[in-house]
């Protein structure tokens, strides 16, 4: 009893001590900075300012903020249409190699993304794979580079982002009774109508994890598109790292991450609700 | 409405699952209207004959008639026939009415139409005041109902029902069972009803389909099944038995001379057996005679101790430990006029049966050698 109540407190306190030293103390750290101003000596000097929020809330930061949305959203996407194939491939097969299947979705993970980012620049270079193979197969006359396009950027986002869209909708797949596929296509649904209407509400809450997975993290990699892109495609995370290393202005990079980070805040809030409502909402409708 | 054409017919249905033969050639006329059970323990390929019928398995050999027209190549949502599922699989994200409607509305059945079907469905089961509830707010027996106005509501030609009442307890299993029975004869639906319960197949069924390693061992209203099993399978999975020895004598007409646990005795029997043949002679509780002494010198008389006695309430159950060294279970029903002796544990009793009630079969242990 005693020995068990120790245990509990050393385990919560550290985790806690943790938590409190390297997520929250930061976090503080950067809402304050938000609020100070900038100094070219020292980066910040501790007066009170608004120049951080003025800054993201001139038309440079929304434009940015906007095409952000639309990489990480376009990536996600592309995502979503990617694993849920697979995904249900992968919970529906009857085979023994179902968890090396699972195993090699993680495999990438024990490489360094940045590294892996540098990968893809050998498959998509002007002399990379691709181009190889294309030009190989006489599709393409020259060598064809998808570097620095949009293109390159999904495409890195989406081969990092795979695994975090895979495994919450595997999860929820997995768990979906195959009573109820039988349940719909006796009732008359073809395959179709099943799906929209018995599959996707029943595996919404791995949709929603999935999505949020891929969208927050790919806000923020800044590396990929820097890498890929070329730099010529800026996103939320670039523009942060920039506030900090280039344009040396702390307040306004502070400022962009405070509202990063409600926007995640926002989201987790919106999923969180919309899980706990599933399967028990009240509605009226036939 | 009950026909005596099938509105089901299943041909030599064959299927294998990895090697394994689940059905081995079972060949099956269902008729309009009636209240059909196939019975038997589990891995007998019951349920897949309901996922046949259904199209949720395809057959490796024979094939499906549903109201004359071929069903092999049909897929699950284009046949007339709706399953009530073992585990009820309802949509947990749509309420009781949703889950209703979700038929109907895959069909394009209007709205109107629908409403009152719906209506009419819920009223039956009677869930209207929950038709709003989602089904994890609902209680066992409810979600059972739900299930079963789910499949009704759309009409189908014959409903199938897998076990559907095998997570009851066994009182509102009891109920669920005179309700169906109610529901087949006021919808003049066919009702296709998978279980290993013998109790639950016969209290409710028109015929039952008994069967055995993926064949059918006989088909028949639940008298004839219980009166006359066509083999031992049948006679011992079905109710209680006592089953004892003999050897063909002779046999003139219906009349079998025997030796009967060592004893000589006369059988009635349509069957044909040729002298010397090994026979079981299959006798049920309630077939047997019991006396203290007696007195004809006809009739087979066998000596035995009794071991237990159960009072049943309205039957008095016995176990008689014969000299032979067989086990007989006795039911004897009370009469308050009788005045007959009730006999006690330990007590020493002459055992027969009533004349031409036992059923004899031969024996297949020994055929099979």
């Amino acid at each position: 009893m005693k020995t068990s109540r120790l245990f509990r407190r050393i385990s919560l306190g550290s985790a806690t001590i943790w938590l409190a030293l390297f997520v929250l103390a930061p976090n503080l750290l950067i809402l304050v900075t938000s609020f100070l101003t900038r100094d070219e000596a020292s980066f910040v000097a501790p007066a009170f300012s608004l120049d951080g929020y003025a800054k993201i809330l001139s038309p440079v930061f929304l434009d940015v903020l906007i095409k952000s949305v639309y990489l990480a959203g376009t990536a996600t996407l592309i995502c979503l249409l990617a694993a849920y194939p697979f995904a249900w491939t992968l919970a529906r097969i009857k085979s023994r190699h179902k968890g090396l299947l699972l195993l090699l979705v993680m495999i990438p993970f024990w490489t360094n993304s940045l590294i892996r980012t540098y990968a893809m620049v050998f498959v998509l270079k002007g002399k990379g794979l691709i181009s190889q193979v294309l030009t190989g197969l006489g599709i393409a006359e020259h060598p064809v580079s998808f570097m620095y396009t949009e293109f390159a950027i999904f495409a890195g986002l989406t081969y990092t982002l795979l695994p975090f869209m895979i495994l919450p909708l595997y999860s929820s797949i997995d768990k979906l009774d195959e009573s109820m596929l039988e349940a719909a296509g006796d009732l008359g649904a073809g395959r179709f109508k099943a799906f929209v209407h018995v599959i996707l509400p029943l595996t919404k809450p791995g949709i929603i994890a999935g999505c949020m997975m891929v969208f927050l993290p790919a806000l923020g990699m800044f590396y990929i598109p820097d890498i890929l892109g070329g730099g010529k495609h800026l996103i939320v995370g670039n523009f942060i790292k920039n506030q900090f290393l280039t344009a040396r202005d702390w307040p306004g990079g502070s400022a962009a991450s405070v509202l990063l980070t409600l926007i995640m805040l926002l989201l987790m809030r919106f999923y969180g609700t919309s899980s706990r409502r599933l399967g028990k909402q009240g509605g009226d409708e036939l | 409405m009950t026909g005596n054409n099938p509105i089901i017919r299943l041909e030599n249905l064959v299927k294998r699952f990895d090697g394994a033969t689940v059905l081995d050639g079972v060949s099956l006329d269902i008729r309009d209207g009636e209240f059909l059970t196939i019975l038997g323990p589990s891995g007998c390929g019951k349920t897949t004959i309901l996922r046949i019928i259904a199209g949720f398995e395809t057959p490796d050999q024979g094939r499906v008639h549903l109201d004359g027209q071929p069903l092999n190549d049909l897929p699950a949502n284009q046949r007339r026939v709706n399953t009530v599922f073992q585990s009820y699989a309802l949509f947990p994200h749509m309420t009781v009415r949703e889950n209703l409607a979700f038929g109907l509305k895959m069909n394009k059945v209007s709205r109107r139409e629908a409403e009152r079907r719906i209506d009419d469905a819920l009223d039956m089961v009677d869930l209207s005041h929950l038709a709003r509830r989602y089904p994890d707010r609902l209680s066992g027996g409810q979600q059972q109902r739900v299930a079963i106005a789910r499949a009704v509501v759309n009409n189908p030609l014959a409903l199938l029902l897998d076990e559907p009442l095998s997570a009851l307890d066994a009182k509102l299993r009891k109920r669920m069972q005179v309700q169906l029975k109610h529901m087949c004869r006021e919808l003049g639906m066919t009702f296709v009803f998978v279980t290993h319960d013998q109790e639950e197949a016969f209290a409710m069924s028109d015929r039952v389909v008994v069967m055995n390693e993926g064949r059918i061992e006989q088909v028949g209203t639940p008298e004839e099944v219980y009166e006359e099993p066509v083999n031992m399978f049948v006679a011992r999975f079905v109710g209680e038995t006592t089953i004892l020895d003999g050897s063909v004598v002779s046999k003139e007409r219906e009349t079998l001379h025997a030796m009967v646990e060592g004893k000589a005795c006369e059988l009635e029997t349509a069957r044909d057996f040729l002298p010397g043949e090994a026979i079981k002679i299959v006798l049920r509780p309630e077939d047997i005679i019991v006396e203290q002494e007696t007195d004809s010198e006809h009739a087979l008389w066998l000596p035995g101790t009794v071991r237990d006695t159960v009072y049943k309430g309205s039957t008095w159950d016995m176990v008689i430990a014969l000299d032979s060294g067989k086990d007989v279970l006795v039911t004897e029903f009370f009469n308050e006029d009788d005045e007959r002796i009730w006999h006690k544990s330990g007590d020493r009793v002459m055992v027969s049966w009533y004349k031409g009630w036992e059923v004899v079969l031969p024996d297949e242990d020994v055929t099979a050698l």
